[in-house]
């Protein structure tokens, strides 16, 4: 098993949530979570699962109300610019993140400039060497973005964020704006990218195909809390929770002859502003017992690399999550 | 809007057909000639029956869409015949058009939020529709919003029936958003990518109210989508488009188990799925072509892997199967000359 390359314990973060009173939107409540070296982690969750915020502490981008992080055994401070640095980020969003004057170059150059990186000639070297990772030509890097395609553009941010030679990538919905034969090339880059150079990536989307294709192993989150980890084969193959029974159960496949599941989840998603008490799937289970209600089930170990949060399964080892052997 | 009805095979008789869309071909003029959004595009849904438009960005399924509900820009030159139960809406009047937009024929969109007024109740903009296409009391139309709200799966009616949109979640939006579609009893529901914006445990309840519709009330659904996971999940016949033209169209169960265009081939090919291949997902490589000027030839040549001589003039739409057509060469006798 590879080394733990961030070690995630306790994080949470909560935002006020604006006149009303000391009301708290709990975004993140409490996650531990390992990324190990040279894997991809696929964090998947449906609309305030916690997933986006999650990704931006990891960032930095997001200072935590309590928890920490820590990268290759060193305790994250977002001020940081050799961490800062070490972690790198693609949205989804990569036109947005462009700057429409500049060639580019200057734009994959830009990351290299601000952080003093080499000299002025290695940047260059570098910047050719990042256009070719990326299967953009040395031509396109005289274009400004928007004589770009969406995938070409994409191709661009993922350039910038390897520029500074990051330890991990975290990539929120990068192909979400992609029509999908686009979105099929950045994935194969993806893949590519952890396959030739060892590079970590925490992709977060909420497309669970796009999860079963690339993702190493898999954390779904529900309202704020992981609430299974595991290698993607395994949990797709048999899913633990039963929320990520229903997630999987929901989720159209390319495949007629599998339609509409007679059992559909009902109800909506719960706010993370006021989250349901106990489980805060309880609402929504079709198993839900007493328990569940009043009682919030621990992140456990329910077999071989596979950690879930329910009453209704048993542990295999009381320990103390996550179990990074 | 510049119109040019043009008589189908079948101008007499609607065939128990919700919508027949025959040749129907929509231009715009630009300073580097016609720009072809829509050329040629032929298919027909059966009351009842979901019917999917798919294809990627530019591929003209909102086009199709804009014409069936005669919104297409002024500037847009339209030809062909859109019979829709069987009266012509190519050349219809404005009038004519806005009679059945809401009432006979209606339409879900991707954003609730850019269909339904902030400052309504959700109830009232209902009602409001009832209202604009029959004479009947406040109580009346009030009662059937009640109604349509409940059979939508809006938990108490009654109670949220004054909420303005913003108090609800983007599901229940949507389901509001269908309820105003339904309320006058559509013979036909255009639905483009009414559940991309939606998580995917509320897309899979608003998938189903589809069908139950579909299955309760016999509408005939025109759903455009670019998600093929969705196409698999509802439609029964899909229609392929490419570069503003129909490559295959096909019963849904044959389109995945034999799609015969290389653009759909390539196009399930593409789609991620369990597990990493040795060679990754295939891509389709190079852009759509610029609809620009004269494209005379199969429009997806540039990017086929079997192009030959032939796919230099444009190939018919050839059957290979039961309701099954292919516009390719390599159905129609073959890529070489």
């Amino acid at each position: 098993m590879n080394d733990v390359l961030i070690e995630v314990r306790g994080l949470t973060k909560q935002f006020r949530v604006p006149g009303r009173g000391r009301r708290r939107l709990h975004a993140v409540a409490d996650v531990d979570l390992d990324v190990r070296s040279g894997e991809i982690l696929g964090v998947v969750g449906e609309s305030g699962s916690g997933k986006t915020t999650l990704g931006r502490c990891l960032l930095g981008l997001t200072a935590p109300t309590s928890g920490t992080i820590s990268i290759g055994g060193q305790y994250f401070q977002p001020s940081d610019p050799v961490l800062r640095r070490a972690v790198q980020p693609v949205f989804q969003d990569s036109f947005g993140s462009l700057d429409p004057r500049w060639t580019v170059r200057r734009s994959v150059r830009e990351a290299l400039d601000a952080q003093g990186i080499g000299s002025p000639g290695e940047r260059d070297a570098r910047v050719t060497e990042l256009l070719e990772q990326v299967g953009l030509g040395a031509e396109l890097g005289e274009s400004r973005p928007s004589a770009l395609s969406g995938g070409q553009r994409q191709r661009v941010g993922i350039a910038a964020a390897l520029a500074p030679r990051p330890k991990l990538l975290v990539a929120d919905e990068p192909v979400s704006a992609l029509d999908v034969s686009v979105q099929a090339q950045i994935l194969n880059l993806f893949a590519a990218l952890r396959r030739d150079q060892g590079v970590t990536i925490v992709f977060i989307t909420h497309d669970l195909s796009v999860i079963e294709h690339l993702a190493d192993r898999v954390a779904v989150m529900y309202v704020g809390r992981i609430i299974e980890v595991g290698p993607t084969d395994a949990v797709f193959a048999a899913p633990a929770h039963p929320y990520t029974q229903a997630l999987l159960a929901a989720a159209p496949h390319p495949d007629p002859t599998r339609r509409i599941p007679p059992k559909l989840l009902t109800g909506e998603i719960p706010s993370p502003i006021d989250p349901p008490s106990g489980c805060a799937f309880h609402p929504r289970c079709a198993i839900a017992i007493d328990r569940c209600t009043t009682q919030r089930p621990a992140l456990l170990q329910i077999g071989p690399s596979r950690l879930a949060a329910c009453h209704l399964l048993t542990a295999v080892e009381h320990l103390p999550v996550p179990v990074t052997t | 809007m510049m119109t040019e009805p043009i008589p189908g095979p079948d101008a007499t008789a609607s065939g128990g057909l919700a919508l027949d869309v025959r040749g129907l071909s929509v231009a715009y003029a630009s300073a580097r000639g016609a720009v072809s959004a829509v050329d040629d595009v032929s298919f027909a849904v059966a009351s009842a029956e979901v019917v999917g438009l798919v294809g990627e960005s530019g591929c003209g399924k909102s086009t199709v869409a804009a014409s069936i509900l005669g919104l297409l820009p002024h500037r847009a030159q339209m030809r062909g015949s859109i019979r829709f139960d069987g009266e012509e809406l190519v050349g219809a009047d404005a009038e004519r058009m806005r009679h059945l937009r809401g009432n006979r024929i209606a339409t879900i969109v991707q954003d609730p939020t850019s269909s339904l007024d902030p400052t309504f109740s959700i109830g009232e903009q209902i009602a409001e529709t009832v209202r604009a296409h029959a004479t009947v009391s406040r109580a009346t139309a009030k009662q059937r919003a009640l109604d349509v709200l409940a059979e939508v799966g809006i938990p108490d009616p009654r109670s949220r029936y004054d909420d303005p949109p913003h108090r609800l979640s983007g599901g229940m939006r949507q389901r509001v958003v269908i309820a105003a579609a339904l309320v006058n009893d559509p013979t036909l529901i255009i639905a483009d990518e009414p559940t991309t914006a939606l998580d995917v445990t509320i897309q899979a309840q608003i998938l189903a109210l589809l069908l139950r519709l579909r299955d309760e009330r016999g509408t005939a659904i025109v759903l455009i989508t670019h998600d093929l996971g969705v196409v698999a999940t509802v439609c029964d016949r899909v229609v392929t488009m490419y570069a503003g033209q129909v490559a295959e169209q096909a019963p849904v169960l044959a389109m995945f188990a034999h799609p015969s265009h290389p653009y759909t081939t390539a196009l399930l090919d593409s789609m991620p799925s369990a597990g990493q291949r040795p060679g990754g997902l295939q891509v389709i490589a190079g852009t759509v072509p610029d609809l620009a000027g004269a494209l005379p030839g199969c429009r997806f040549a540039a990017r086929c892997a079997h192009r030959g001589p032939r796919c230099e003039a444009r190939p018919p739409l050839a059957t290979v199967g039961e309701g099954h057509d292919v516009a390719c060469w390599l159905v129609a006798g073959g890529v070489g000359l």
